[in-house]
C-alpha cells in the first residue's frame, strides 16, 4: 500500500474489471445461445396464466422474461410496443426494476460471496410480492 | 443449429459482452482511482462515521455505507465493483454481504432504472417509492432475523467459496 493513490486505483480498477468480465462474458454469450432456441418463447406461453394473478395480460410475459433473462433495456424495448395502460405498465415496471438481468447480476453478487439462490429468491420474491400488492391496492 | 448461426451467435454475444465489459471498465477504473484518492484523504472514515446511525439500523457497519450509496445510485454491476473490493479486503462480513444484496439486488441504479419507464407513462415517484420501500422492508426483516451471530470480520468471499465448492 505504499504506491500512489493513482497506481492503487488503476490496479484495483483493472482487477475489478477482470472479475466482472469473468462473470459477465460467459453469461452473456449463454443467453444469446438460449435466444436461438424456442425456450424463451415457451416460457412466455407458460407464464401467461400466472400473470393474470397480478393483473397483467399474457403478452406481458415477453418483456418480463426478456428483462429477467437479458437486461432491463430489452425488457423496456419489448414492453413499449404493447401499449399497456398506466396501471399495467407500472406493475410491469415494478417487477422489472426489482428483478432484471438476473443471470449476470446474480453472478456479480456471487463475486462478493453471496449465494446465487439467495439473490434470485430475494429479487423474484419481492417482485412478485410487490406486483401482487399493487394489483390488490390499485383497482382499475 | 447450423455452423453459421453458431458462429454469428458466438460473435454477437462476445461482441456485446465485450462492449458491456468495456462500458463497465470505463466507469469502474476512474471510480476506483477517485475512491483511492478519497481514501488517501481519509474522506471515508468521516463519511462512514456520519452514515453509521443509518446503516446501523440495518445492522450494517459504517464500512457498508459507501458501497451501499454507490450501489444504490450507480447500479449493481458498477457499484458492486466497490462492494466486491470491500468484501475482498475483509471490510464486510458475510452477513453484511447478504444484507447488502437483499437491499441492492432489488433496488440499485435508482435514477437510471426509474427514468427508463417514464416514457411509458409510469410515475417515477410511485415506481421508485414502491421499489425502494419494498427493498428496505425486506432488508429490515432479514437484518432482524439474522441478528448478530458473532462472527469475525473475515473476508466474506473466501469464506463462502469454501462452503460453495
Amino acid at each position: 500500500m505504499t504506491a500512489s493513490p493513482l497506481a492503487r486505483g488503476l490496479h484495483k480498477g483493472l482487477e475489478t474489471t477482470w472479475i466482472l468480465a469473468k462473470a459477465v462474458v460467459p453469461t452473456y454469450v449463454a443467453v444469446y445461445f438460449l435466444a436461438q432456441t424456442p425456450v424463451l418463447e415457451y416460457i412466455s406461453r407458460l407464464a401467461a396464466p400466472v400473470l393474470a394473478l397480478v393483473g397483467l395480460p399474457g403478452e406481458a410475459a415477453l418483456p418480463l422474461v426478456l428483462g429477467m433473462f437479458a437486461n432491463l433495456y430489452m425488457g423496456v424495448g419489448a414492453l413499449a410496443p404493447l401499449g399497456l395502460g398506466v396501471r399495467e405498465a407500472t406493475i410491469c415496471a415494478v417487477i422489472l426494476t426489482v428483478a432484471h438481468n438476473l443471470p449476470v447480476e446474480s453472478a456479480v453478487t456471487r463475486q462478493m460471496g453471496v449465494a446465487v439462490w439467495f439473490a434470485l429468491a430475494v429479487r423474484l420474491g419481492l417482485a412478485c410480492g410487490l406486483a401482487f400488492l399493487m394489483h390488490l391496492v390499485w383497482r382499475p | 443449429m447450423t455452423w453459421s448461426i453458431f458462429i454469428s451467435t458466438l460473435w454477437e454475444g462476445s461482441k456485446d459482452a465485450a462492449m458491456t465489459v468495456l462500458t463497465m471498465a470505463a466507469i469502474v477504473i476512474p471510480l476506483m482511482v477517485a475512491v483511492e484518492f478519497l481514501r488517501e484523504w481519509q474522506v471515508f472514515d468521516r463519511l462512514s462515521a456520519r452514515l453509521e446511525p443509518g446503516t446501523g439500523r440495518l445492522g450494517l457497519s459504517g464500512n457498508a455505507a459507501f458501497p451501499l450509496a454507490a450501489g444504490a445510485v450507480l447500479g449493481l454491476s458498477y457499484g458492486s465493483g466497490l462492494i466486491i473490493a470491500s468484501a475482498r479486503e475483509g471490510r464486510l462480513t458475510r452477513r453484511e454481504a447478504y444484507v447488502l444484496t437483499a437491499l441492492l439486488g432489488p433496488c440499485h441504479a435508482i435514477f437510471e432504472d426509474t427514468l427508463l419507464f417514464v416514457p411509458l407513462g409510469v410515475n417515477p415517484f410511485l415506481l421508485l417509492g414502491v421499489r425502494a420501500s419494498g427493498a428496505l422492508a425486506l432488508t429490515l426483516v432479514l437484518a432482524r432475523l439474522w441478528r448478530s451471530t458473532v462472527e469475525p470480520a473475515g473476508p466474506a468471499v473466501r469464506e463462502t467459496r469454501r462452503t460453495n465448492r
